[in-house]
């Protein structure tokens, strides 16, 4: 090993460049691999197309994995004849990613939908569900609303610069895909293992914050879509066991004329028909597909 | 605004833009104003706590250098006690409340006291042994006062080191203040290193390890076995290690860049081969501030064997309360005191290979770890029980291994490699050699940087 030499600024910035351009890059890699780091990925690169879709059809299911597995899209076709719909269901979305991502892809569209349906349980419409900052930024944000965003959630100088960067950049936008997919290559058992570790991880704090019920992202929402024109249908979706709704939302439902789909007890659903415990299995999906189509036929199509 | 946020880098970006253009004098006002606002940004409202102890020691140390001998060890004693006193109501005075109560409780007597409402202030251990020593070291005659007050309140408040160390002696950091600093051609490169080093260890090891160790210390009883408990402890062996460490090497880096050098808090560690080893390692700007202001002047090893035990005993159950008011961390304190004391019996008297003596000791130190990151004692005795007794392989085990060896083990090889000699270290490396370092930590702190960032583990300290 030599002695240390003492080097100048400049050579070091033979280091800096070196880096800044494996930064570049790991960006276009990032970019190269985006739309197949996962399914979900796929899914929202289809947003444009899907809601291009709208001109033909007549609803749009807008929840997250909750209704990606609930809803069986041939079997409604099939139940629902005279009503078409697309689905947009980003997986651990909530009301302010449906907000921002209805902002993004429906308004800029040349169609809105008739009738637009949220599904969801309890925690995805309050405000106390915590914004998945990189991927809201990425994915849901429009680059104009973006210090709405700030300025509304209260981020932080830290917070909007991630933000920031997470809308310009795949490597940092994408970043919790990215890990995952890095830490589940190495990584014996990772999935099983974080899933562990989160559960006593929350396990406490879950238990010991009690959760907020207010509900402005969940205005602003229902006044952005009913803006324009579109029918808005809440659906409190099933769970093994039965679930209330807060009040607070329930007055929101009658004070803005939503309308409401209850599907916490379908009839003959069991916790069998879940397949783990919160999502619907390939039963609980086709029961619930039945069903919502006989909502539709009800609600809509029979009693326009 | 913690050194792994983006208001941190713009700060020092706009200061260290600043510090460039400007003059000595002018330098130490635009540091000592970034420091302020640095620690206001914590909370302004200890500005004032600051200020008064910079105030008294200033003003002691000056007191101290005039006077005879009865008045320097009046402004000695009185300003010792006053830091002393506000760092007990800070930090202990629930501590000793709840305790009384207990011990009251168990004894027989019915005692309901109230905790009271106190905030602590970030980083007053660390500035309070500060502006001690510069203090002592007067009354010493080690250190001539500083008649600029100015001055006097940038060693105090110097930002890159106030919350979290490294605990700066007045001999090393005063004179850096008060003279002209000279700029160095490698002190772009050692800081960048520097820096590197310190956002990989606290992103990508600590915030990482974190969220295991997290896992395991509040896992529900019967859901865990020992296998997984002994990945917990591992994983916060290397948690509170990347957390510190990367903090004072951070630290270290950004004052580099500004001219001014600070000590070196850690040397790896986890390779040291015995107790005494250990904290030539770890934490070292607190080991030896103990060993200079509490165990010689105990008497250190001068005394007799039996003081010289006692005075070990003392330091370390000072050093772990130091950390916190807690009894955990007082038996933290008692088993490396404990550890010392055996160590210094020399009980094995065959020499047993290094490679032995370091995995032996850093299982010790990692038991140490079990009883500092517990919440009670209860809580550690059952998982050490665990650990012994309920060994068993799970995919949660599995995990946590698995996530170990992704984040240490390219810094353990680092560390052993560069342990063997003095100049195997990352700024000597080529330009080449040092890029592909360097894409490499950008890469773990980019891609494996967990979604939510810890505060520093030392801040609260």
């Amino acid at each position: 090993m030599s002695e240390f030499r003492v080097t100048s600024f400049r050579q070091e910035l033979k280091v800096l460049a070196a880096l800044v351009c494996f930064l570049a890059g790991l960006e276009l890699i990032a970019r190269m691999i985006s739309e197949s780091l996962d399914d979900d990925r796929a899914h929202i690169a289809q947003f444009d197309e899907l809601v291009g879709e709208l001109g033909e059809k007549k609803g749009a299911v807008l929840g997250n994995s909750l209704l990606l597995h609930g809803l069986n899209l041939e079997q409604f076709a099939q139940e629902s004849p005279d009503f078409s719909t697309i689905r947009v269901t980003p997986v651990s979305s909530a009301v302010l990613d449906w907000g921002h991502l209805y902002e993004r892809y429906f308004l800029k569209g040349e169609e809105l939908p008739e009738h637009l349906f949220v599904g969801f349980v309890a925690h995805h419409v309050d405000d106390s569900e915590p914004a998945k900052l990189r991927r809201l930024s990425r994915h849901f944000v429009s680059t104009g609303s973006l210090p709405q965003l700030w300025e509304r959630e209260r981020f932080d100088p830290h917070q909007r610069v991630q933000s920031g960067l997470s809308h310009v950049s795949a490597l940092i936008g994408d970043q919790p895909a990215h890990r995952e997919r890095v830490l589940d290559y190495f990584i014996d058992w990772y999935r099983l293992g974080l899933r562990t570790n989160q559960d006593w991880v929350t396990g406490e704090v879950e238990s010991s914050v009690e959760r907020q019920s207010s509900f402005k992202r969940m205005t602003r929402f229902v006044d952005m879509v009913q803006a324009g024109g579109t029918r808005l249908w809440m659906i409190p979706l099933s769970q093994p066991e039965y679930w209330e709704l807060n009040s607070g939302l329930l007055e929101l439902i009658e004070r803005k004329g939503l309308g409401l789909m209850d599907a916490r007890s379908i009839p003959g659903m069991t916790a069998d028909d879940f397949s783990d415990g919160y999502h619907l299995g390939e039963s609980g999906a086709e029961k619930f597909t039945k069903w919502f189509a006989k909502e539709i036929s009800e609600k809509i199509t029979q009693d326009p | 605004m913690i050194f792994n946020s983006y208001q941190f880098w713009a700060f020092f970006a706009l200061v260290a833009l600043a510090y460039r253009f400007l003059g000595h004098r002018q330098q130490n006002h635009l540091l000592l104003a970034a420091s302020y606002f640095f620690y206001a940004c914590w909370d302004w409202r200890f500005l004032g706590l600051i200020i008064a102890i910079t105030a008294v020691h200033y003003v002691a140390a000056l007191k101290i250098g005039e006077g005879d001998e009865k008045e320097r060890r009046r402004w000695l004693v009185g300003s010792v006690a006053i830091s002393l006193l506000l760092l007990g109501i800070f930090k202990y005075l629930n501590f000793f409340i709840e305790s009384t109560g207990v011990f009251l409780g168990r004894i027989g007597f019915e005692a309901h006291f109230e905790s009271l409402s106190i905030i602590l202030p970030v980083g007053i251990s660390f500035y309070t042994f500060q502006t001690l020593s510069y203090t002592i070291d007067v009354f010493r005659g080690e250190t001539k006062p500083t008649r600029n007050f100015g001055d006097f309140a940038l060693y105090v408040a110097y930002f890159p080191q106030l919350v979290a160390g490294p605990i700066e002696r007045s001999s090393r950091l005063l004179p850096q203040i008060t003279n002209p600093r000279k700029h160095r051609a490698e002190d772009f490169t050692i800081g960048l290193s520097l820096v590197m080093v310190g956002l990989f260890l606290k992103v990508a090891v600590a915030d990482n390890l974190a969220f295991v160790a997290n896992g395991v210390f509040k896992a529900p009883e019967g859901g865990i076995t020992g296998t997984d408990v002994l990945a917990g402890v591992y994983a916060f062996s290397f948690q509170i290690y990347g957390d510190f460490a990367g903090y004072s090497f951070i630290a270290c880096g950004v004052s580099r860049w500004l001219g001014i050098r600070l000590m070196t808090n850690f040397k790896r560690p986890y390779l040291a081969k015995g107790p005494s080893d250990f904290w030539n390692r770890w934490h070292i700007s607190l080991s030896s501030w103990l060993r200079d202001y509490l165990y010689i002047p105990l008497g250190g090893n001068r005394k007799g064997v039996g003081n010289t035990y006692r005075n070990l005993m003392l330091t370390m159950v000072i050093g772990g309360l130091w950390h916190g008011a807690a009894w955990t961390f007082v038996i933290w304190g008692l088993i490396h005191g404990v550890l010392l004391c055996l160590y210094r019996l020399k009980l094995i008297k065959v020499k047993v290979p290094a490679v032995i003596a370091v995995l032996v000791f850093f299982h010790l130190t990692c038991l140490t770890w079990l009883f500092f990151r517990a919440d009670s004692f209860g809580q550690a005795m059952v998982l050490l029980e665990l650990i012994f007794f309920e060994q068993g392989l799970t995919p949660f085990s599995s995990y946590a291994f698995g996530s170990l060896a992704f984040f240490c083990l390219p810094l353990v090889v680092a560390e052993i490699w560069s342990d063997r000699r003095e100049e195997r270290r990352l700024h000597h490396l080529p330009w080449q050699g040092r890029a592909a370092v360097y894409c490499y930590l950008v890469w773990m702190i980019i891609t494996c940087a967990p979604t939510v960032h810890s505060d520093f583990i030392y801040f609260q300290f």
